[in-house]
């Protein structure tokens, strides 16, 4: 069994005939909704055939471009996916750029060596590795005095055998 | 896109600069300087030479000399590894080869002469501004001594 709004829309487009049609156009009256039947029928089958006719999408001549521009509008709206944000961005650079600075100035102090520091007076080194004399009456040493009073040491290579130097002849 | 660019490349710039112009591998100049000493115990009117003055008492310790002066002076100024001659006196010469190493130190061989007679060859490790001393020949009433030392340049 249909329901009411079934034979009703069939009733509409001209589909219910015979038996079906007359019990369904008796409901009709004794429902008292549509007095005059075949107008109300009319009129809608009229309006429908409007719509069927009328309602056909006008022919573009340029639907590239069309479609281009309603797709341009589209992303213009849209919010951009997070994946695809530029990552260079101003403020970025400027905490690298401090970042980076911070980072060259901890290098400096921290690795490269100063000079200063390894020529101060404080720190004496003097090693004698080898001493030694071609001539055999010459014995060189090497010796390394060092004073706790002073926190100060000295190396010498100490020669003995040399000939004696008259005053005002060397 | 230009001017991050121009921002980088100025930014390693600076880190060049930075790197290079405090490096120990730019290498400065530095002295070798000599120095023929006297030691004695009779009083002298010269002082000991500035750059021994802390030296003095320990000298005296080793030496058992109390008053001290430069007869004779020499300075070469070298860069890297070099050989020098240094003349600090009219009978002493000392010849010198200084390497500079990775610890800011030298390395220094150096053969001592008298004339022309070959006193010692010794080689040392020196610091900047670390005096070696060699006892030298005993001369009148004192004693001789031959100082070496690298010492930056002014």
């Amino acid at each position: 069994m249909k329901t009411f709004e079934e034979r009703y829309t069939a009733w509409i487009d001209g589909q219910l005939t015979g038996d079906t049609l007359a019990a369904f156009e008796r409901e009709l009256a004794e429902k008292g909704d549509t007095p005059d039947l075949a107008q109300t029928r009319a009129g809608l089958s009229e309006f429908h055939t409007f719509f069927k006719t009328h309602s056909i999408a006008p022919q573009l001549e340029n639907p590239d471009f069309f479609n281009h521009r309603i797709l341009e509008q589209i992303r213009d709206t849209s919010p951009a996916p997070a994946g695809h944000r530029p990552w260079f961005t101003i403020p970025k650079l400027f905490w690298m750029g401090g970042f980076s600075t911070v980072t060259a100035i901890v290098l400096f102090l921290a690795v490269i060596p100063k000079k200063s520091e390894s020529h101060s007076q404080s720190a004496y080194i003097a090693q004698v590795i080898s001493a030694r004399s071609a001539d055999p009456r010459i014995s060189a040493t090497a010796l390394k005095s060092h004073s706790a009073q002073e926190q100060k040491e000295i190396s010498v290579v100490w020669l003995d055998g040399l000939d004696y130097v008259p005053a005002n002849a060397q | 896109m230009r001017n991050r660019f121009t921002g980088s490349r100025f930014f390693l710039l600076l880190l060049v600069v930075l790197a290079t112009g405090t490096s120990p591998l730019c290498a400065a100049e530095e002295q070798l300087w000599g120095s023929l000493l006297l030691a004695t115990n009779q009083p002298l009117t010269d002082p000991i030479p500035e750059e021994l003055l802390p030296y003095q008492t320990q000298l005296t310790k080793i030496f058992g000399y109390r008053y001290f002066k430069a007869l004779g002076q020499s300075t070469r100024r070298f860069k890297d590894s070099s050989e020098q001659w240094l003349i600090p006196g009219k009978r002493f010469s000392v010849r010198t080869f200084v390497q500079p190493t990775s610890d800011s130190n030298y390395k220094v061989a150096l053969q001592l002469f008298q004339n022309k007679k070959e006193l010692v060859q010794t080689v040392a490790k020196l610091g900047p501004d670390s005096p070696l001393f060699i006892r030298g020949p005993l001369y009148g009433n004192g004693q001789l001594i031959i100082v070496v030392m690298v010492k930056p340049a002014d």
